[in-house]
């Protein structure tokens, strides 16, 4: 005990001395330069005394009103206030209010801290990414951004029902943007959204991207039982479904989940109105919220995770969440845009279903959105109106044919783990020859993982610029160097490329 | 003591010594005025028992560079302290050597008895009493009302000197201030203030009724003697080793290790309540450039010229 001084003590006069000293200190008039003894005598205490005045007031010693004094002023110093200085001057002044510590900025919650430890990508791949101009600091939503002031009364969004211009699209993102932010999601939360490949989709996304949070989409056919799992295991703080029609109990049971889980805290479903516990999505998108709120766009693309997607290559029946970065997602539409110059609309394949062509919970119906976000196309989810101009693309098996208007056919090979790894835009269908997309690289290896020569069939391994950054809990089908294997056989001759037939899987 | 002085002459030669070795002000107070209005063992005879005089020093403050540099490197050069030394030192020495009477340079820096935040002696009250400043809303910052921000030295002497008056008139607030007070609650020093340690009830015609100054919030920003222990016991408390790293080798702690090893530049200062002060820097001698221009055209005799 130092000068006989306990924690109960410093408890106990803490606050009192540190109030009487000359921490605090309050001024009426100015009796000095008046020379006004009698009210500078009436106010010394207000202006700050002494430890030994504030001993003897106190029926302390000295020694111990300056050891608690001391104390608590340290416990009440805080640090790296200096920071608030760096970005004044050149008539910038301190407001306060606008200023943010950047260790608020910085500040998530422990399932985004969780996502960041799982992002690894191997210093010489990302070196080279930027080096070749192949990662940018583009983030999803600038593009968003870029269309909306360039472009704003062009067609971005299409369906059966409605059509969204780029200043359409901005403005909902960004209301939705708003009012998700002003329930509480911060930078780096997740939410998991089980809704069907649409606008409200696309706008749902780019929404969370503008706020920094990070994309889990489930295919709208998943049922509460694995929804509440993903959420669970996700540690998800928001989760976003389909309409009470198609969903009509989900909602109510998600919101129970969320008043006993400890992230969820935030039910939307894709109605008109909301409930006691569950927000309305429309409501949320058209503005008409309870709680208007313009936050700021947050998110960096190089550090940013952006969407997970479920990693369905897997060699294991335990599924991991493959982590796309802002980069690793636009990297993956730049290194194919050259091949759709010319074209002013992407469009599903009326034949098939939607959900497996341009919905984001898969890798190839992410790249297509991607295409069209990052080239300014019309992106449209029901039949061509004008099929002539349009970019037919189909999904299938990781392989998105677009069938260009004016050009032949082209293939893009892209998994929910690397997007956009490799293009053929030769013969589609048997023998078929790929070669990895700009920044990629392929190679054949064997059982061991030793790379093959040309000619010589084996496993197919690629790596390029639109893999994930990374997996959440589970094993990865990434080689320690960084490689994603695919279940392909296949040979290779110099940078062409046949695939065979899968490999069955094996264990990593 | 030597051969006797006439206290005024001895005053004259005074302020012309300090003058000339760059001081903006001279004020005399008396030693018993101040002692009044000191607490125990904080007046001057606590330094020099027989202590008569209190001299206040005053020199002015930064470039007009200076004021419109961005404020990290304001924190670095804007304080202006050096020459203080070399009047007020210099001045006690010249006491003795040329008048005989004991004198003592005063120290402004803490009292170690107590720790970090309680000066020895109160070089403000001097100046005050010495009429070389008056307290402004600033954080009790004292201001002059021709050379705005200015920095102080005490010489104690047993010397005898005739004493100069307080201030007549306070130059805070300004009556620019003041509008802006009446208009929004706060002046421009409470309002820009980094850590808002300011605060004040002004009345009609802006005489304070009450102001307040959380010094605690000041220091963060302009002592920071608690930085190197917090360092430390965060570096030793921390559980993630990046956490450890970062308290230890982030940049505020790095800028800060390099000047405290390093001896250059003061650790911690801050000028963003006298930025936006127009008596700090806006009074009719703040501006060197302008003060220059003024001197070289009074030396000429041209103002004389114009007021015939």
């Amino acid at each position: 005990m130092p000068y006989g001084v306990s924690e109960q003590m410093i408890e106990t006069w803490g606050e009192m001395i540190f109030d009487l000293s000359l921490n605090i200190q309050i001024r009426r008039g100015d009796p000095i330069r008046h020379l006004d003894f009698d009210a500078w005598l009436g106010m010394r205490e207000d202006m700050g005394l002494t430890d030994p005045e504030i001993a003897s007031k106190l029926g302390l010693a000295t020694e111990q009103v300056t050891f608690i004094r001391n104390i608590t002023e340290r416990r009440r110093f805080r640090l790296n206030q200096y920071r608030k200085l760096y970005r004044l001057g050149g008539g910038l002044r301190y407001r306060e209010g606008r200023y943010q510590d950047p260790e608020e900025k910085f500040e998530m919650g422990d399932a985004a801290v969780l996502l960041r430890q799982a992002i690894n990508v191997p210093a010489q791949d990302a070196a080279r990414y930027i080096r070749d101009g192949l990662w940018t600091q583009a983030r999803i939503p600038d593009y968003l951004d870029e269309h909306a002031a360039a472009r704003a009364d062009a067609v971005a969004l299409t369906d059966q029902n409605k059509s969204l211009t780029w200043a359409e699209l901005h403005n909902r993102c960004h209301r939705l943007a708003a009012s998700l932010q002003s329930k509480g999601l911060r930078r780096g939360d997740i939410v998991v959204a089980n809704l069907p490949a649409g606008i409200n989709q696309v706008v749902a996304y780019l929404a969370i991207l503008i706020c920094g949070a990070v994309f889990l989409p489930l295919p709208p056919q998943t049922n509460g039982a694995m929804l509440a799992a993903w959420l669970k295991r996700a540690g998800a703080k928001a989760a976003i479904l389909g309409s009470a029609q198609d969903q009509p109990t989900l909602a109510g049971e998600l919101a129970s989940l969320a008043k006993q889980s400890g992230s969820l805290d935030l039910v939307i479903q894709d109605n008109e109105t909301r409930s006691d516990d569950v927000h309305s999505l429309i409501e949320m998108m058209d503005g008409h919220d309870d709680n208007p709120h313009t936050g700021g766009a947050a998110g960096l693309a190089a550090t940013d995770p952006a969407l997970l997607l479920i990693a369905d290559d897997n060699a294991d029946n335990l599924t991991t969440l493959a982590i796309h970065s802002h980069q690793s997602l636009v990297s993956g539409a730049a290194s194919v845009e050259a091949e759709i110059a010319g074209e002013t609309e992407i469009a599903g394949d009326p034949a098939r279903p939607l959900a497996s062509q341009l919905s984001l919970t898969t890798g190839a119906g992410s790249l297509v959105l991607h295409l069209a976000l990052r080239t300014g196309r019309t992106l449209q989810f029901s039949q061509p109106s004008r099929p002539d101009m349009a970019l037919v693309a189909t999904c299938a098996n990781h392989v998105i044919t677009i069938a260009r208007s004016g050009a032949g056919d082209i293939q893009i090979m892209s998994t929910n783990q690397i997007s956009a790894a490799m293009i053929n835009t030769g013969i589609i269908g048997d023998g078929a020859t790929w070669k990895p997309s700009i920044g990629s690289q392929a190679r054949i290896v064997n059982e061991y993982g030793t790379s093959l020569l040309d000619g010589q069939p084996g496993h197919l391994q690629l790596l390029g610029p639109g893999q994930c950054v990374g997996y959440t809990d589970g094993p990865t089908n990434r080689t320690i160097d960084g490689w994603l294997r695919t279940n392909h056989h296949a040979t290779m001759s110099g940078t062409d490329i046949q695939k065979m037939n899968d490999s069955p899987k094996t264990k990593v | 003591m030597t051969d006797a002085h006439d206290p005024a002459e001895a005053k004259g030669e005074l302020r012309d010594y300090a003058l000339k070795r760059g001081a903006a002000r001279f004020g005399i107070a008396d030693a018993a005025v101040v002692e009044k209005f000191t607490p125990a063992g904080h007046g001057p005879s606590a330094l020099l028992p027989g202590v008569k005089s209190v001299i206040s020093i005053a020199v002015s403050g930064p470039t007009q560079g200076t004021w419109r540099a961005p404020a990290k490197v304001m924190t670095s050069v804007g304080a202006n302290v050096g020459r203080i030394y070399r009047v007020a030192v210099g001045l006690s020495f010249h006491i003795e050597s040329r008048y005989g009477f004991r004198s003592i340079y005063c120290p402004p820096h803490v009292d170690p008895e107590f720790g970090a935040r309680l000066p020895l002696q109160s070089l403000k009250l001097h100046a005050e009493l010495a009429g070389t400043g008056a307290r402004s809303l600033a954080g009790d910052i004292l201001l002059d009302p021709e050379y705005g921000l200015v920095y102080y030295g005490s010489v104690f002497t047993e010397m005898p000197l005739p004493p100069d008056e307080p201030m007549a008139e306070n130059p805070c607030p300004a009556p620019s201030c003041l509008s802006v007070y009446k208009e929004t609650g706060q002046t421009p020093c409470q309002k820009f203030c980094p850590v808002q340690c300011l605060s004040a009830k002004l009345d009609d015609d802006g005489k304070v009724e009450e102001s307040r100054f959380d010094m605690y919030r000041c220091a963060e920003m302009c002592q920071q003697y608690e930085n190197m222990p917090t360092i430390m016991e965060k570096a030793i408390t921390a559980q993630d080793p990046l956490d450890r790293e970062e308290v230890l080798y982030g940049a505020e702690s790095q800028s800060f290790f390099y000047k405290a090893t390093a001896g250059v530049d003061t650790n911690a200062q801050c000028f963003e309540c006298m930025r936006v002060c127009p008596i700090a820097t806006q009074g009719t001698m703040v501006d060197p450039i302008k003060r220059a221009k003024t001197l070289r055209e009074l030396a000429a005799g041209e103002h004389l010229k114009g007021d015939a």
